[in-house]
């Protein structure tokens, strides 16, 4: 017996599926359920998420003039546009990678590229907690036209911006990790555990050229 | 390269997509779902077609891919179904389908994809390409699944 003979004997054109054009569109159209597309996905969601966030507290900067609304707009801005800016590095480093393919290589990328996207988030958070703070302080001063001795006794505004400034530092990148851990661990995790079983299938070849 | 010229190179390789769906996916539910991500991918993966290779060859190796991974989710079921066993190969009461399930059921989605990449007429060469291994160890992985699908009553893959 010649495997081929059942191979050939075998009616390819029967489907269930009838490779009209109608029903082709509505399959390239839905959305794909492996663990690299929801990521990006995910990345995507995050920087429209941000692009608002960013343009909320620009919006809030110009037309509020109360310096409490200037630092926690500048505060959240600053943090929106640095997470912004972030993740657009991370979805053009994203776009370059061909994610159709689920190979040994394409994975590792994946993975390094958001293992960098952490470090870069634990190194940079505290940096950015105290200059978005101190900068909306600043800008707070120069728009308000009162005199500095003036400013400066709003204890309430110096409080706040000792306790981000705190806060931030202690617990801003335990804080980020969290968030970003609990909606993108999940999508990783399936990643770590699709590159485990491809190196065990393929006994530690690497598919990448396919 | 539109929607246009995408959806007519599909339906014209049908019969090539089938062939994956079959391969690596058992139920019709879990094949209209690997037929849905092959096309999905294909279609993101287009812009990167670059026409130096056929677009059978093209869509072989996203097929694979896709379905090595499709696999790769489902390899629980999987487990279950390669210890289903059709020792009666030659008996009249199994239908072709089923033979050919059962024969790819009891090989690893590489081994699998070695298979067909060989019964679709790709070479050595091309295989070792595609799969990013060299063309010895091509031939020693074929030589052990014969060995493998002697078991079945298979004796040889191609005539």
């Amino acid at each position: 017996m010649e495997l081929k003979e059942y191979w050939d004997k075998q009616d390819w054109d029967v489907s269930t599926f009838s490779y009209e054009e109608d029903s082709i569109m509505e399959q390239i159209q839905s959305s794909s359920s492996s663990a690299m597309s929801q990521l990006k996905r995910w990345v995507m969601r995050e920087w429209i998420l941000c692009l608002t966030g960013e343009l909320v507290a620009i919006l809030l900067i110009i037309f509020n003039p109360e310096l409490s609304y200037f630092i926690a707009a500048f505060f959240i801005g600053g943090s929106f546009l640095f997470n912004g800016i972030l993740l657009t590095k991370l979805l053009v480093r994203y776009n370059r990678f061909d994610i159709s393919t689920e190979t040994v290589s394409a994975i590792k990328n994946v993975l390094a590229l958001f293992k960098e996207f952490g470090r870069i988030q634990k190194k940079s958070i505290p940096l950015l907690v105290g200059v978005s703070a101190v900068g909306g302080f600043l800008i707070g001063f120069l728009r308000s036209g009162k005199s500095p001795d003036a400013l400066l006794g709003k204890w309430y505004v110096l409080l706040i911006m000792a306790g981000l400034i705190f806060l931030g530092w202690k617990y801003g990148y335990t804080w980020a990790k969290k968030l970003t851990s609990k909606r993108v661990g999940k999508h990783l995790n399936v990643l770590k555990e699709n590159l485990r079983l491809l190196e065990e299938d393929t006994e530690g070849l690497d598919l990448n050229t396919c | 390269m539109n929607k246009k010229t995408f959806i007519s190179l599909i339906q014209e390789h049908k019969r090539l997509i089938n062939k994956l769906v079959f391969t690596y996916a058992r139920t019709p539910e879990d094949q209209d779902d690997l037929r849905q991500e092959i096309l999905l991918q294909a279609w993101k993966s287009f812009p990167h077609f670059q026409a130096k290779s056929k677009f059978s060859t093209w869509l072989f190796r996203v097929g694979i891919n896709t379905g090595l991974t499709y696999q790769r989710k489902k390899k629980k079921e999987l487990v279950v179904a390669s210890e289903e066993r059709f020792p009666g190969l030659s008996s009249e009461d199994i239908s072709n389908a089923d033979l050919l399930k059962a024969i790819l059921s009891s090989l690893n989605p590489v081994e699998k994809t070695l298979i067909i990449a060989t019964i679709e007429g790709y070479d050595q060469q091309e295989i070792a390409t595609m799969m990013g291994i060299s063309p010895g160890n091509v031939r020693v992985k074929l030589f052990r699944i014969r060995k493998k699908l002697e078991e079945y009553g298979v004796k040889r893959i191609l005539g």
